[in-house]
């Protein structure tokens, strides 16, 4: 077990440090950066100041051990605009995003894991089938339109619920609701195959006709086992999460770390874009290690094929 | 939304059959047959230039809402016919999303192909690739690369492009090296076919019904992708129009001229919905490696 994480954790450092040396990479070759902040105008020797103080007169290496180190203090660079630290701004969004991931992750879980069982328990009803559809139709509604039309119904029409703006807690409502119904779709869909899949097994096959109440069988052998694929796809859900946050906070006018990154990309200020991308990454490498550990931990079998991950 | 890879290919019944109701693929195929053709006679089909202003005539309610039969889906808040921005908007997406699926599609088969030729240490770095692909949400990397290098529409079709092609490289890796144990290949390859010769003309059509039917997962989430992107005002730019460009500019007139952003919403959602359907009945028909 220690060595499977080791390895996990080995691989996880390193698609970090392959996403931090590409971004490097890219924002060195798309362009000079002195030009993109000062303008093409710019006396020669004002650039050449520029690149001095900056760092960019060394060699590309030399440039990307400072930028690794850099990174490794919590240097992430400062704000084109306001000369800010890049990550003291990101972090000071982070509460308001994680006020909405947060439960809008819980939500797709409940309204998710349910519907997917049900709907297997049940497989080729009229339920299932509609339940099915529901799903698809979950994943194929855009956020922005899902969103649209929450306000229109709850915003416009019944005046129940604020447009946007957190005030009380009926302003977090559409915002968790719109982040977790394409998740708890996919969750529902998902959760479907996998108890299907152990529905069809042997075992499950001998405990019923060795006379196990039906109910036991599902709660002993069907559901544990079904759990084990599922626990991998929530750390795929974190990733669309976050992704969905983007839209949301910019429809609900929500002053999280989405909207900022939409601001810095408007304004094409580098630093916040790419601390920003960094944050994610570390968010998602983390959430998939702590994913595959999980799963090396419930199903023992994982961690004798640790080494070479098994093509699919 | 960034699906996992493995979700579908996994954890499959053995023997679900035919799940889709054939009366809805048909439907399905009817809207999706709709939209090509709009999107290719949208010059023709629309009644008034996408771009032409009407200051007079701002904000006209659609036909059976109070309006005119010469605006049937009412006019914007400049006085454009909705109906002609959503033609034009129609052949904008689907041809930003088509585009963009055969080159991811061309990525992934390349990259999965060379990894299943080579392996070694050709794999190893194809697959680390791939690994980092999945490990990053799409939506991040294209607002990176939008804010490093701008955008107009080429940027932004090649960026759209690299959506998805880890899925389909996996896929092709797979299918190739499972082709590889075949004794077809044994065979030409024994007749002295060069490498690209088997691949082509030999592992391509073998594995082709897989790689579409992938295409028809990539294609929906690639309109949704181009949508959300240009709904917040990054993907396709003005003076272009997009379906996700007209649902956000109007956005704002929710209220009251709610025609202008729910038009387009409703022909995004049923499209993708119709691709959907349409994949999720191939896949069940077409390919018994992933059922």
């Amino acid at each position: 077990m220690i060595a499977y994480a080791a390895i996990r954790l080995f691989r996880a450092v390193l698609t970090l440090w392959l996403l931090v040396s590409i971004t490097f990479l890219v924002m060195r070759l798309t362009g000079d950066p002195a030009l993109q902040i000062m303008s093409v105008e710019a006396p020669p020797d004002a650039i050449a100041a520029f690149e001095r103080f900056w760092g960019l007169d060394q060699p590309l290496w030399r440039q990307y051990l400072t930028y690794i180190g850099g990174l490794a203090q919590g240097d992430f660079g400062v704000s084109m605009r306001d000369g800010q630290s890049a990550l003291a701004l990101v972090v000071d969004r982070v509460p308001a995003t994680l006020s909405l991931t947060v439960p809008a992750l819980v939500l797709t879980l409940l309204i998710g894991l349910p519907a997917g069982v049900y709907a297997a328990l049940r497989r080729n009803t009229t339920a299932d089938r509609l339940t099915m559809m529901s799903s698809v139709i979950g994943y194929t509604v855009p956020s922005f339109v899902l969103a649209l039309v929450l306000v229109l119904v709850f915003a416009v029409w019944l005046q129940w619920l604020p447009a946007s703006g957190a005030d009380d807690w009926r302003g977090y409502l559409m915002p968790i609701v719109t982040l977790a119904l394409p998740g708890a779709a996919v969750i529902a869909r998902f959760t479907r195959s996998a108890m299907i899949e152990v529905l069809n097994q042997p075992y499950v096959r001998t405990a019923t006709g060795k006379g196990v109440i039906w109910r036991r069988v599902v709660s002993r052998h069907v559901l544990p086992n079904a759990a084990i694929p599922t626990v991998t796809i929530v750390g795929f859900m974190v990733g669309s999460l976050m992704a969905g946050t983007i839209i949301v906070e910019t429809v609900f006018a929500w002053p999280g770390v989405g909207q900022l990154l939409i601001n810095a990309v408007g304004n094409r200020d580098l630093a916040i874009v790419q601390t920003i991308l960094l944050f994610v990454g570390i968010c998602m490498v983390t959430a998939n290690l702590a994913v595959d550990i999980a799963y090396g931990w419930i199903d023992p079998r994982t961690r004798r094929r640790t080494v070479a991950t098994s093509p699919r | 939304m960034t699906q996992p890879a493995d979700t579908e290919e996994d954890v499959r019944t053995p023997s679900t059959g035919r799940r889709a109701v054939p009366a809805l693929v048909m439907i399905a195929l009817v809207w999706l047959a709709a939209m090509a053709l709009l999107a290719l006679t949208a010059d023709l089909a629309s009644p008034h230039d996408y771009r032409s202003l009407d200051l007079r005539d701002r904000l006209a309610p659609p036909l059976f809402f109070g309006g005119s039969l010469s605006h049937p889906l009412g006019t914007d808040e400049l006085g454009r016919d909705v109906m002609s921005r959503l033609l034009v908007s129609i052949r904008i997406s689907l041809t930003v999303a088509f585009l963009a699926t055969l080159l991811s599609t061309l990525i992934g088969v390349v990259m999965g192909f060379v990894a299943a030729h080579f392996r070694g240490w050709v794999e190893q770095a194809v697959l680390m690739l791939i690994d980092l692909q999945a490990a990053l949400p799409f939506m991040f990397l294209a607002l990176f690369v939008l804010a490093l290098v701008g955008n107009d529409l080429v940027v932004f079709i090649i960026l759209m492009g690299f959506y998805g092609w880890e899925r389909t490289g996996r896929l092709a890796r797979g299918l190739a090296l499972a082709a590889q144990g075949q004794t077809y290949l044994s065979s030409v390859r024994e007749i002295g076919a060069a490498p690209w010769r088997v691949y082509l003309v030999h592992v391509l059509p073998n594995t082709a019904s897989t790689i579409v039917v992938a295409m028809t997962l990539n294609f929906p989430e690639i309109i949704l992708l181009e949508s959300g992107l240009s709904f917040l005002g990054l993907g396709v730019q003005p003076p272009l129009t997009s379906l996700g460009n007209m649902v956000g500019y109007g956005r704002e007139y929710l209220t009251s001229a709610a025609w202008i952003p729910l038009a387009p919403s409703a022909v995004i959602v049923l499209t993708t919905l119709a691709v959907s359907i349409v994949g999720d009945w191939l896949r069940d028909r077409l390919d018994p490696a992933l059922r």
